[in-house]
């Protein structure tokens, strides 16, 4: 009995050591699960890609470069391409030139390019994609540098966003309305701009509308003469584009009945200066893309539409474009995405859709 | 299975012959051991925070160094471009190796992680830099001063583009760094806390071990001193107290033991020596008693036989003078029984003389009753030296002519027949009498019945005495037994060899 009693004893105490030696070690194993979690910040292993690839854009901050980059990024991860938000790291801004000098110095395999038409970026493209075996391949995305070696570029039909953007114009004009104004981007090529008025004029023919203000007889639009004028905005600096637009408002010579925008800056600034100048009603806008504001605007009736380039795509098919010439040396040349008219009736989804994104994160 | 059994019990063994103070000395060395083993391996993890702690910012001091040697570079290059000196040349080509060593560390694989791809843009940058820098050194050699000029110019681009790339990583890393060295700081400090829970912890568990292992170690003493507590009241008879081990505790315990053990013997011995002696003084009573009482019967009849021996005496002078032979016969004859039962109921006679006395009976009794007993000894052994308590076969014939023969319709006969039988000698008296009735034998043979002769017939010793002397002179039980079977009885006397009384 007291053998028993004292094998037991034994046992406990060597249960206890045991015990206390296990409490130690796991006491220590917590400690350093822990720390590796949370203070050497040790995360998975990054994941390691095939090819490097510069996104070069002027306008970090907007909504539409932004998605593109994003599209692109996404695509990127599932075809082995690390897109690079270039230049977003570094602490002072610098032009898409100096960008591009960077990236081509830093010998990376591809570049997704906001384009433009200076001679100087044509030339820098030219230099990356004329460097033989190191040969960086260019895809220029939302505004092509014509003229230029690029391999591809991927944005929307120029003629046929005008030619919707006027046909929205035109569905919410009123008997009293007289002048359309469409806001032009001085940094898009000529072509560009002259291609998105030639669909304007497509439609306003169709409608028997022209700019000499004939009457309207057709299946848009009221009995009224339409003027159709265009006015470029520089928005190459900044606050210049929203300073010209409020101008153009508060004056009312030139205050338009209807403004057509080709550019996000745009559509914020006219959104803005006609909130300010309180002129909600008395001028209506067409806008281009959009974001949480604007759809916001759309919902209120201060914005009429806009149009809406699915921007996603568009980085989406530079990454594709990227693969498809990495992989066979040639590509398509003009890769066109498709837009869609954000009104009244379908923002409300679009709205939830992406206040639930930002949301989530 | 065996070599495990004999290890466990060779451990055991050795184990329960440590003494206290090892097993004290092996307790304190494990608890120690203990205590040292969690605050060193806790004092590892913190050398481990601290470690990490000053290689938080290992990487900024790197780009600093980086960037140094691109600052050499760019000055040593603008020098050596401006006055062509050598030392500017040495310069120059020593921040390059220093700086291409420096940038081989940096990452050059495309990984999904921010610092890691500016990391790669700086090398690649730096790749073409360190390219234009050499062009243009060797345009200057050459004196070509446009080429120089250009190449200058780019490589001053660049040299713009990697000191802001550094910067921005500088950045990047001090702001992860701080961020680290924030954390670490937490975790530091979440050490210290698991640290100080962890030393109490294990000081419980000390404590808590401490208390298993001394229990061990003072249960014994704690029940040897309850025994010593019982020992003490008197109580002897408690069983003995398990001994474990041979430390000092098990040696008291197991003396201990001992020491009960020899009380109890001790007290034993007492008690039997007391008991024998009692009973020895209760048996010399007894003894005294019983012939105290034969004395006394015979006292009673002395007066008879003084007066008759002597007159006897006087009667067989005067049968001797009258020529009467048979009648002297007679009377020498009573005297002689007479006598001989007078002088010899307290001693030790021989067998032999006892049965002359018998002899001496018969021929009386023959005479008184005109010879209607018949007599017969069967003696088959050597009697000489036997010695016997006297009186005592001559009641037992008395017996049978008293009880058995006298009064019967048919010859008499009565056989005393002595025999050897293993240890003992047998002596039996026969008579062919009437018997005993079974209930009075039943009551003979328990001793409830002494036979006490009547007045006039007999010497006046019964059976009953004659058993009773033989067990205390013999101290054994079973000496004496009597049979009866319808006619005639057999009284059974055993003498034992081995005992023989020694007068």
């Amino acid at each position: 009995m007291r053998e028993k009693k004292d094998r037991s004893t034994l046992i406990i105490a060597l249960l206890m050591i045991a015990l206390l030696v296990s409490v130690i070690l796991v006491g220590g194993w917590y400690y350093r699960v822990w720390s590796k979690q949370r203070v050497m910040n040790e995360e998975e292993a990054p994941k390691a890609y095939t090819y490097h690839c510069a996104f070069i854009s002027s306008k970090y901050e907007d909504p539409f470069c932004n998605s593109i980059y994003e599209g692109a990024k996404t695509a990127g991860e599932e075809a082995g391409i690390y897109v690079e938000n270039y230049g977003r790291q570094l602490s002072l801004n610098y032009s898409i030139n100096e960008l591009l000098q960077m990236a081509i110095a830093a010998n990376v395999d591809a570049i997704i390019l906001e384009g433009n038409q200076e001679y100087s970026t044509v030339e820098l493209i030219n230099q990356a994609m004329d460097q033989g075996e190191r040969k960086i391949v260019v895809v220029t995305v939302a505004e092509d540098s014509v003229g230029s070696k690029r391999c591809s570029f991927i944005g929307e039909n120029k003629f046929r966003m005008g030619y919707d953007l006027c046909s929205q114009a035109l569905a919410y004009a009123d008997e009293e309305d007289e002048e359309i104004l469409v806001l032009l981007d001085h940094m898009k090529e000529n072509t560009d701009n002259n291609i998105v008025i030639s669909g304007m004029q497509k439609l306003l023919d169709e409608n028997k509308v022209n700019s000499t203000g004939a009457k309207k007889e057709g299946t848009l639009g009221h009995s009224l003469n339409y003027k159709l004028n265009s006015q470029t905005i520089d928005s190459s600096e900044a606050y210049n584009a929203e300073e010209q637009i409020r101008m153009l408002i508060r004056n009312l010579n030139t205050r338009p009945d209807i403004i057509i925008c080709t550019s996000l800056t745009q559509t914020k600034s006219v959104y803005q200066s006609i909130v300010d100048l309180n002129c909600v009603g008395k001028v209506k806008v067409i806008g281009f893309y959009y974001d949480e504001a604007i759809l916001e605007a759309i919902e209120k009736g201060i914005i009429q539409s806009t149009y809406v380039v699915d921007a996603n795509e568009i980085g989406v098919q530079a990454v594709n474009s990227i693969g498809e010439y990495k992989e066979y040396g040639y590509v398509s040349d003009y890769v066109s995405v498709d837009a869609k008219i954000v009104d009244q009736k379908n923002v409300r989804g679009i709205l939830q859709k992406l206040q639930t994104e930002e949301e989530t994160g | 299975m065996r070599i495990d059994k004999a290890l466990q019990g060779g451990m055991k063994k050795f184990v329960s012959h440590l003494s206290i103070q090892t097993k004290l000395i092996s307790m304190f060395l494990l608890t120690s051991l203990l205590a040292f083993f969690a605050t060193n391996y806790m004092l590892t993890n913190i050398n481990r925070s601290l470690l990490a702690i000053e290689k938080v910012y290992t990487s900024n001091e790197e780009l600093n160094v980086i960037s140094e040697a691109l600052n050499g570079i760019q000055q040593n290059m603008k020098e050596y471009l401006d006055s062509r000196s050598s030392d500017s040349l040495n310069g120059y080509y020593r921040c390059i190796q220093e700086y291409s060593n420096r940038i081989q560390e940096l990452n050059g694989e495309i990984i999904g992680k921010d610092s890691a791809i500016m990391e790669k843009n700086i090398r690649g940058i730096s790749d073409s830099y360190l390219t234009i820098t050499g062009e243009a050194v060797e345009a200057r050699r050459a004196r070509d001063i446009n080429r120089y000029s250009v190449s200058y110019d780019k490589a001053s681009d660049l040299y713009n583009y990697l000191n802001a790339y550094i910067f921005s990583l500088n950045n990047q890393q001090f702001k992860d760094n701080s961020a680290n060295y924030a954390n670490l700081a937490v975790s530091l400090e979440l050490l210290g806390r698991i640290t100080t829970v962890m030393n109490i912890i294990v000081a419980l568990f000390n404590v808590l071990l401490i208390f298993l292992l001394t229990r061990q170690i003072t249960r014994p003493l704690k029940e040897l001193s309850k025994a010593a507590n019982a020992v003490a009241e008197g109580n002897f008879n408690l069983p003995d107290l398990p001994v474990h081990s041979m430390d000092e505790v098990g040696v008291v315990t197991k003396t201990f033991n001992e020491m009960l053990v020899s009380i109890r013997a001790y007290i034993l011995r007492i008690k039997e020596s007391m008991e024998a002696e009692n009973e020895a003084k209760e048996r010399e009573l007894l003894m005294k008693n019983h012939l105290k009482d034969a004395q006394l019967k015979y006292y009673q009849a002395q007066i008879h036989p003084h007066f008759l021996f002597n007159t006897l005496n006087a009667g067989a002078q005067l049968a001797m003078l009258e020529n009467a032979e048979r009648t002297y016969s007679f009377i020498q004859k009573m005297s002689e029984f007479f006598r001989y039962s007078m002088n010899n109921l307290e001693k030790d006679v021989y067998l032999r003389e006892e049965l002359e006395l018998v002899e001496s009976y018969i021929y009386i009794m023959n005479v008184r009753f005109s010879g209607e007993i018949c007599f017969e000894q069967q003696i088959t052994c050597d009697i000489e030296g036997i010695l016997v308590p006297g009186m005592i076969l001559q009641p037992l014939v008395e017996n049978a002519v008293q009880y058995g023969i006298r009064d019967i319709d048919w010859e008499g006969k009565v056989i005393l027949s002595v025999k050897e039988e293993d240890s003992k000698y047998c002596i039996c008296v026969e008579d062919n009498g009437k018997g005993i009735p079974p209930q009075r034998l039943a009551e003979i043979q328990k001793g409830v019945i002494t036979t006490s002769a009547d007045k006039g017939l007999s010497n006046g010793v019964g059976l009953g005495n004659v058993r009773e002397r033989l067990e205390l002179y013999y101290k054994e039980d079973s000496l004496f037994s009597i049979e009866s079977e319808g006619q005639g009885t057999r009284v059974y006397i055993y003498i034992p060899k081995g005992s023989l009384f020694t007068p």
